[in-house]
């Protein structure tokens, strides 16, 4: 009795204690720099414009959930950095809880999922994707939903009850996921084809069949849906969008049936995939090719500024406040590169579930192995995939929904009996490179050198 | 112990959706276009401060025909951005009809050019420019 009320407490204080100690240690510096970091120049002047005119004003290339949810919390605070930070904050919370959750579907007690998702806290490509108003903090969230909801329906396959639930979580986690970024429609058919397996496994005869049509039903029309629905503002205001007002001054034509506002709606869609399409960032130090992220050779740098005296001068409301107590000849900088515990010992640890998978059968393992190569492989395989054509140089935050499964892998095997001696090694070393690299990730100022020692990826 | 419901489960996280949705709703703040304004004057003299230095020493550039120098005059650098790029530069309703949105005018606004003849200072060290962005 005891024993069950001690768990019942944990199920509680553990994923808690896991969301307040992630924002804890996201909140300091949030607002610093008092200015766009990377590509918020886009996001949240997108975001500032859905605020006040329920749509973006133009030259948008993703759809528009990420930049609802950022203008949620600029709504809330107000258009300064915290504002338009608040969401991703908020965000990067849940990717830890969600994969906490994932973890217990996976291993049991409380350690290894606090564990999971502890490495994703401690993470830096997490981190900081966590801390800015980008897209792919949001994208982590619905792909780690859906994962969660994927190994909660393998966990016990003969529950119908259970794996249609998790079927309908799939589907609203991934419909949302590519109402963010199109790249999650990967992960939907993935986890299409796990469902589909299943119940060829579990289910047989008529009942089989109807099962299979269910799944596909529910993977198919309900992401679709949601896709649409999440542009229904867009489609009731369509006045005020770039492609209906050069329809309108070109055409003469300004009045919009339903059937004009889904043909528009049909042109911009296009016009996302050509941009997508025609984007090359080869001339970008920033970008890497996809294979390169294995070993975080080529970060995304994020913001980086040389401190001088003369920034002192700068009146506070003119100032972006990065090099505030700083001495001079300090850096201050941002970069989206892995805390190389939790990259590398994921990637290790997807070597033997590799063996799992291949020889033992295993399908956690599997599904694992499955959930990484769907967000990696089309990146891999982009130059020689039907969708580009060409070179697609990458960035280092893209990784950001992979790191969940990776810390999954890890926790995954720290499971094992004979890696238990493992797993405060893995622990302590990650807290330590958290603590050493946490000023590259927030942009505290700090000497050149200082700097240059902690570019782990300039070493090789 | 009853099994769990997940319907109830549903239920009440649809209700705490419903209820933080109406508060974001209710606070919105009346000063939210002078906010964005400041914000992205802010963000361009982010962009021009990274402009006037290399490494950790300053360079001259030129903006609108002027010439600009941080480490000569600090105050008055900042005195001739706030005139020419301060929040009133950037009014709401600059790029109505672009399909490029407001973040190129701040890139176009905000990027300064090398003046025609050498600069004051030498340059030792180099440091990354600021960073580029995808949109990707």
């Amino acid at each position: 009795m005891a024993e069950r009320t001690t768990r019942r407490w944990l199920d509680i204080a553990v994923p808690v204690a896991l969301v307040l100690g992630t924002a804890a240690s996201r909140l300091p510096r949030l607002s610093r720099p008092d200015a766009f970091v990377f590509d918020e120049v886009y996001y949240a002047l997108d975001a500032g414009d859905i605020v006040r005119r329920g749509v973006e004003r133009g030259g948008v290339v993703h759809p528009p959930v990420s930049k609802w949810l950022i203008a949620g919390g600029i709504r809330a605070f107000g258009f300064t950095a915290f504002g338009w930070r608040a969401a991703a904050l908020v965000c990067g919370c849940l990717v830890v809880l969600f994969t906490y959750l994932a973890a217990r579907q996976i291993v049991a007690g409380h350690l290894l999922p606090a564990l999971a998702g502890g490495l994703v806290a401690l993470d830096g490509i997490s981190f900081t994707t966590g801390r800015v108003a980008m897209i792919d903090v949001f994208v982590a969230v619905f792909v780690t939903a859906a994962m969660w909801f994927v190994l909660m329906a393998f966990r016990d396959p003969t529950n119908t009850r259970r794996v249609t639930l998790c079927q309908w979580g799939v589907a609203v986690s991934l419909g949302l996921g590519i109402a963010t970024k199109w790249n999650a429609a990967f992960v939907l058919g993935a986890c299409l084809v796990f469902f589909l397996l299943l119940h060829a496994r579990t289910a047989a005869g008529e009942r089989q069949g109807r099962a299979l049509l269910k799944t596909i039903v529910i993977l198919t029309v309900v992401p679709a849906a949601i896709y649409v629905a999440t542009y229904s503002v867009w489609m009731l205001k369509i006045d005020k969008t770039w492609i209906a007002i050069q329809d309108c001054k070109q055409e003469q034509h300004c009045s919009y049936s339903i059937a004009d506002r889904f043909l528009l709606l049909r042109d911009d869609q296009v016009r996302i995939y050509d941009f997508q399409r025609g984007l090359k960032s080869d001339n970008n130090s920033n970008a890497a090719l996809a294979y390169e992220w294995a070993t975080q050779n080529r970060p995304s740098t994020l913001f980086r500024k040389t401190c001088v005296p003369g920034f002192e001068a700068a009146p506070s409301d003119l100032s972006d406040h990065s090099c505030d107590g700083a001495a001079a000849g300090d850096i201050t900088e941002i970069v989206a590169v892995a805390n190389p515990v939790v990259w590398f010992a994921g990637l290790a640890s997807g070597v033997l579930l590799l063996f799992w998978a291949v020889f033992r059968r295993n399908v956690t393992a599997m599904l694992l192995l499955a959930f990484l190569a769907v967000q990696w492989g089309p990146w891999l395989l982009d130059p020689i995939s039907p969708w580009k054509l060409q070179d697609r140089y990458a960035y280092s935050f893209y990784i950001t929904p992979i790191i969940p499964v990776l810390a999954l892998m890890t926790t995954a095997v720290l499971a094992r009996p004979a890696f238990k001696w493992v797993r405060p090694v893995i622990a302590a070393a990650t807290v330590a490179a958290f603590v050493f690299y946490w000023p590259i990730w927030v942009g505290k100022p700090m000497s050149p050198d200082q700097i240059q020692a902690r570019h782990y990826w300039e070493a090789y | 112990m009853p099994p769990a419901r997940p319907g109830r489960h549903a239920l009440g996280a649809a209700l705490v959706m419903a209820v933080a949705a109406g508060a974001l709703a209710a606070c919105g703040s009346a000063t939210l276009d002078r906010q964005q304004q400041e914000a992205t004057s802010r963000e361009c003299i982010s962009l021009l401060d990274r402009r006037a230095t290399r490494g950790n020493i300053t360079v001259e550039f030129r903006l609108d025909g002027d010439t600009f120098d941080l480490g000569r005059d600090p105050t008055a650098f900042y005195d001739a951005l706030r005139r020419l790029r301060g929040p009133d530069a950037f009014p709401l309703d600059a790029s109505n009809e672009s399909d490029t949105g407001r973040q190129d005018v701040v890139r176009r606004k905000c990027s300064g050019s090398d003046p025609p003849t050498t600069t004051t200072s030498t340059t030792t060290t180099s440091t990354a420019v600021p960073a580029t962005t995808s949109h990707g």
